[in-house]
């Protein structure tokens, strides 16, 4: 059963510069499409890992989500249910069981406010809790729950912790409410990397323990092979590329995905990275040509790409891409 | 061959409100001609004070010693400022600083800002020095036309690769690099490094490369040789593919085994618990104690030695004799679930 | 947890102001007023409009400084450090009340007006911009001519125009805040945007208040100098300001320096003590200014 279906997403932004502009630096006014008809489902205690570059859309696509940001069009269902017009109340009801875990320890955690307040603001702000026992008991249980000693941490201001220690305490944020839905927007790609493994592994557990389903995004493929049980690989808006994650890596079928598992380094010295087979630069998602986003760089490309927007196609039980070149 | 960096004992102490920070504390290493030595540690472990000390960068209240810091003949302790900017600076040493966004002035168009580097340092004239900036943003793939954009019209990998061109221009012997495809998006930072590796090839630059980073992946595609610094030290040196294949120190085993890799999809992924010591502390023994499975009195109490274990490499430890069960013993994952 | 939050900020205030030589000086000038100010009725020797005769029995008049009138006497044989004493009281009620009123308005508008933007922010700028356009005295003037002398003209004519500054620079920072993730977090955690705005917003702008509230209560005690100094005050109720206006319709203003003196240092000493107490704020707010 899927737990969230996300139907022909659209985030567009308008950009209309000042006349002035206009007329002396002639810059045209414009639509950033960062979200272009996103499709795909969830499924209930899934981990779906979000794979793409700067500007392929996956942040704004978590935005959405997690209802910080109005779509422009296109349909968001959480359990059956559409999460367009919701009155508050729906609202935070919607955010006691949608949670996001951000990307960076450093920002994302008021510097004024203690462990303890950190982790019981989600509790404070939904009036979650009956009694300041339950509130406690509950606060100290999440805490040691990421991984950090309530008695040594509940004390404790932001500046006074490492990152990882900082990141544990923002998953204790996201978790604390028993959300059943996590977003977590690159939560490691800020920490040193011999403590990423624990948070991973944290993350993890806890989504098998708490059975949550959670969408990770990175742009490490690395992580995401290693976390992910099904794979969305995303270019410039649109999903290129989506299926079971060792399909995917193992497998890659849209040229994009091929280029991108090519390019991820390989601690090894021995080892040999093929060329990736693409060419020219990542553009803006800026009045797109009409075609495939991916023509300008492809080296497939064929005349229909120029035209024609190729739609997703299953080429393999769970495993979908949208390229014609597989017509 | 002859060695271009050749650097022994090397201390910048940081005077701060807590005391005096050890931030570089005792590193010794060599860049050969011609060679890619890659640093690779994490965040507070010294690499960037490190870099910072060669290029003089580090403010005057820092203590440098060294035994030696030499580059070529010269003796980088004792050389003039004046001396180290116009002879040295970009044409002996060249820095592709971390975050090239910041690097650039936002003002002056891309081209006019890398002919300028070149005329300050040598006698070209302003046509000769722009030929050698089309020539070289040729090398690393970036148009001619670009010369005339201004820098937020690059792209973070694009102005990465102008930085880049830059740094080259003047024939340098030795290129620093700290943390060059840091913040870039995969693709961007495989074109890069593999422009470097054609740039050197093509070219016949004899560069070496001083390369810095916290990314193990992108040290092991890239050097030839690899330092593993932490807190200050130099914990392991080595060639690449012994350091691979033969690791000694067991933080070099604790972070193979942190790196996930899309090849080994089924391998555990294990981090090393605790975190790094506060460099202001004097600590009598190893810095690596707290965090180390297989640490004993002896590593609490004395600083081991630097001892070369085999032929060039290089390790700080007292039980590299154990090295063989170590090695063993990392890949699980409950050797490094404890606490000191 | 409320009441640690407050020991926490009671603590933090203390440490800050401990810390900086400028800081602990006009505290202690702070302090000392402030006492005075409570203790005024039971201190003062004599009446505010009394006037003395000497030992001799002979009105006290344009006394200088001496054992009987340790501050000489005014031109009506007035004590002059009896008026001194209880002006001090007048004066800083005025000064605390008009800076904090003041600077609750202001940062109010500023956090509304940073937080919402939009239209919001436009009708609160403009409004803002308009004040700015206002001077002081003569809209005191104004006033005062409509409705008569009386302290708390005085009072709302200096909180309707003071609050401006702060509220611009509050808003300023406001919107540099609005755009760090924790905010982002706070709202996706499900807060409230009045829980945000005064719960997690406002606590990080803390040093900028205190610091525009010194400011603010400095600005209110000068400005409530030069109206009484004109002449626009209530005359029964004497302030520092007021003082120096009765010296100057006394006609004296040249020669009894006693009179002039007294309460022209108290003005500066207070003033000077709570821009120092704000210089103690602005290193905490703007840490690059430490003196190292």
């Amino acid at each position: 059963m899927a737990i969230l279906e996300i139907n022909n997403l659209k985030q567009y932004f308008y950009i209309n510069p000042p006349l002035l502009s206009r007329l002396v630096s002639k810059k045209k006014p414009g639509i950033i499409k960062a979200v272009d008809d996103v499709s795909f489902s969830l499924a209930k205690g899934e981990i779906l890992g979000v794979a793409g570059e700067s500007g392929c859309g996956k942040s704004t696509t978590c935005l959405s989500i997690a209802k910080l940001r109005e779509p422009t069009a296109g349909t968001i269902h959480y359990k059956g249910k559409n999460i367009a017009g919701m009155v508050k109340s729906e609202i935070r009801d919607y955010r006691k069981e949608v949670q996001l875990i951000f990307q960076d320890p450093y920002e994302s955690l008021n510097p004024r406010f203690r462990v303890f307040d950190l982790v019981a603001e989600p509790l404070r702000a939904l009036s979650v809790c009956n009694s300041k026992e339950e509130l406690t008991q509950r606060v100290t249980a999440t805490i040691a729950m990421a991984g950090l000693n309530p008695k040594d941490y509940i004390k404790k201001h932001p500046h006074q912790m490492s990152g990882g220690e900082r990141q544990r305490v923002g998953i204790a944020q996201a978790l604390v409410l028993e959300p059943e839905l996590v977003i977590a927007d690159e939560p490691l790609s800020m920490l040193d990397v011999s403590i990423r493994a624990g948070i991973l592994d944290l993350i993890r557990d806890l989504s098998h323990r708490m059975n949550f389903s959670c969408i990770y995004v990175s742009h490490d493929l690395s992580i995401l092979s290693n976390i992910s049980e099904r794979l969305m690989i995303m270019y410039l808006g649109k999903v290129v590329e989506i299926g079971r994650t060792r399909d995917v890596i193992t497998n890659p079928m849209h040229p994009y995905a091929q280029a991108l598992i090519a390019a991820v380094p390989i601690p090894d010295p021995a080892y040999k990275r093929p060329i990736p087979d693409i060419r020219g630069e990542v553009s803006q998602p800026i009045d797109p040509p009409p075609g495939c986003r991916f023509q300008t760089r492809c080296l497939k490309v064929m005349d229909i790409c120029r035209t024609q927007e190729p739609s997703m196609m299953e080429l393999e039980p769970g495993h979908s891409v949208a390229c014609h070149f597989y017509r | 061959m002859d060695n271009i960096l050749n650097i022994k004992n090397l201390k910048t102490h940081y005077s701060s409100e807590e005391g005096i920070v050890k931030a570089v504390d005792g590193v010794s290493f060599c860049v050969g001609e011609n060679q890619v030595f890659g640093l690779a540690g994490e965040s507070g472990c010294g690499k960037s004070t490190l870099i910072r000390t060669i290029m003089r960068l580090v403010p005057k209240s820092a203590k440098v010693t060294a035994d030696r810091l030499q580059f070529k003949e010269y003796n980088l302790l004792t050389v003039s400022d004046q001396f180290f900017r116009e002879k040295i600076l970009w044409q002996g040493i060249s820095l592709v600083p971390q975050s090239a966004m910041n690097a650039l002035n936002p003002v002056y168009r891309v081209g006019d800002q890398c002919t300028e580097a070149i005329l300050a340092h040598t006698d070209f004239s302003k046509a000769e020095a722009e030929k050698t900036v089309v020539k070289m943003f040729d090398a690393v793939g970036l148009q001619a036309g670009l010369m005339k954009a201004y820098p937020h019209e690059f792209s973070g990998g694009m102005r990465q690769r102008a930085m880049l061109a830059m740094s080259l221009v003047l024939t340098p012997e030795l290129v620093v690099m700290d943390e060059p495809t840091t913040g870039l998006d995969v693709l961007v930072q495989e074109r890069i490094l593999r422009n470097l590796k054609e740039i050197r090839e093509k070219t016949k630059t004899s560069a070496a490369i001083l390369l810095i980073t916290h990314d193990i992946s992108v040290i092991a595609g890239m050097s030839d040789r690899i330092g593993i610094m932490y807190a200050g030290k130099l914990m392991e040196t080595a060639d690449a593919m012994d350091l691979f294949n033969d690791p000694y120190h067991p933080y070099t085993l604790g972070l193979k085994n942190a790196f996930p890799s899309i090849k080994a999809l089924d391998r555990e992924l294990i981090s090393i618990p605790g975190s790094p010591p506060n460099l202001t502390q004097t600590i009598p023994g190893c810095l690596f104690y707290d965090r180390c499975p297989f640490s004993i009195d002896i590593c609490r109490d004395k600083r081991p030695e630097e001892i070369e274990v085999q032929p060039n490499h290089f390790v700080q430890c007292h039980r590299t004799e154990h090295v063989k069960e170590f090695r063993k013993l990392a890949g699980e994952k409950k050797t490094w679930q404890f606490s000191k | 947890m409320k009441f640690s939050i407050i020991k926490d900020f009671l603590v933090a205030q203390y440490k800050i102001i401990r810390g900086n030589r400028f800081g602990m000086f006009g505290a202690v000038i702070l302090l000392f007023f402030g006492t005075i100010a409570l203790l005024a009725p039971y201190i003062a020797p004599h009446e505010l409009w009394e006037s003395l005769r000497d030992s001799g029995g002979k009105l006290a008049i344009l006394r200088q400084p001496s054992l009987e009138f340790p501050l000489g006497t005014t031109a009506m044989g007035r004590d002059i450090l009896s008026q001194l004493i209880l002006a001090t009281r007048t004066t800083v009620l005025i000064g605390l009340t008009s800076g904090l009123v003041s600077i609750l308005i202001g940062a109010n508008i500023g956090l509304l007006a940073g937080y919402y933007g939009g239209k919001l922010d436009e009708v609160f700028m403009r409004f803002t911009d308009i004040i700015y356009g206002m001077p002081f005295l003569p809209f005191l003037i104004v006033l005062i001519s409509l409705f008569g002398r009386n302290i708390w003209f005085v009072i709302i004519a200096i909180c309707c125009i003071i609050w401006r500054t702060s509220a611009r620079v509050i808003r300023a920072q406001v919107m540099s805040i609005r755009q760090r993730q924790y905010i982002q977090a706070a709202k996706a955690r499900g807060c409230s945007n009045f829980r945000i705005i005064y719960g997690h917003i406002m606590p990080n702008i803390l040093p900028l208040l205190l610091l525009y509230t010194a400011f603010n209560i400095a600005w209110s005690v000068l400005a409530e100098a030069g109206a009484s100094f004109l002449g626009f005050s209530d005359p029964n109720n004497i302030t520092w300001g007021g003082m120096l206006y009765n010296l100057w319709i006394s006609g004296k203003i040249r020669t009894a320096w006693w009179w002039f003196a007294t309460p022209s240092i108290c003005i500066i000493l207070l003033v000077s003590a709570l821009v120092f107490i704000s210089r103690a704020y602005e290193e905490v707010a703007n840490p690059r200014l430490k003196q190292r």
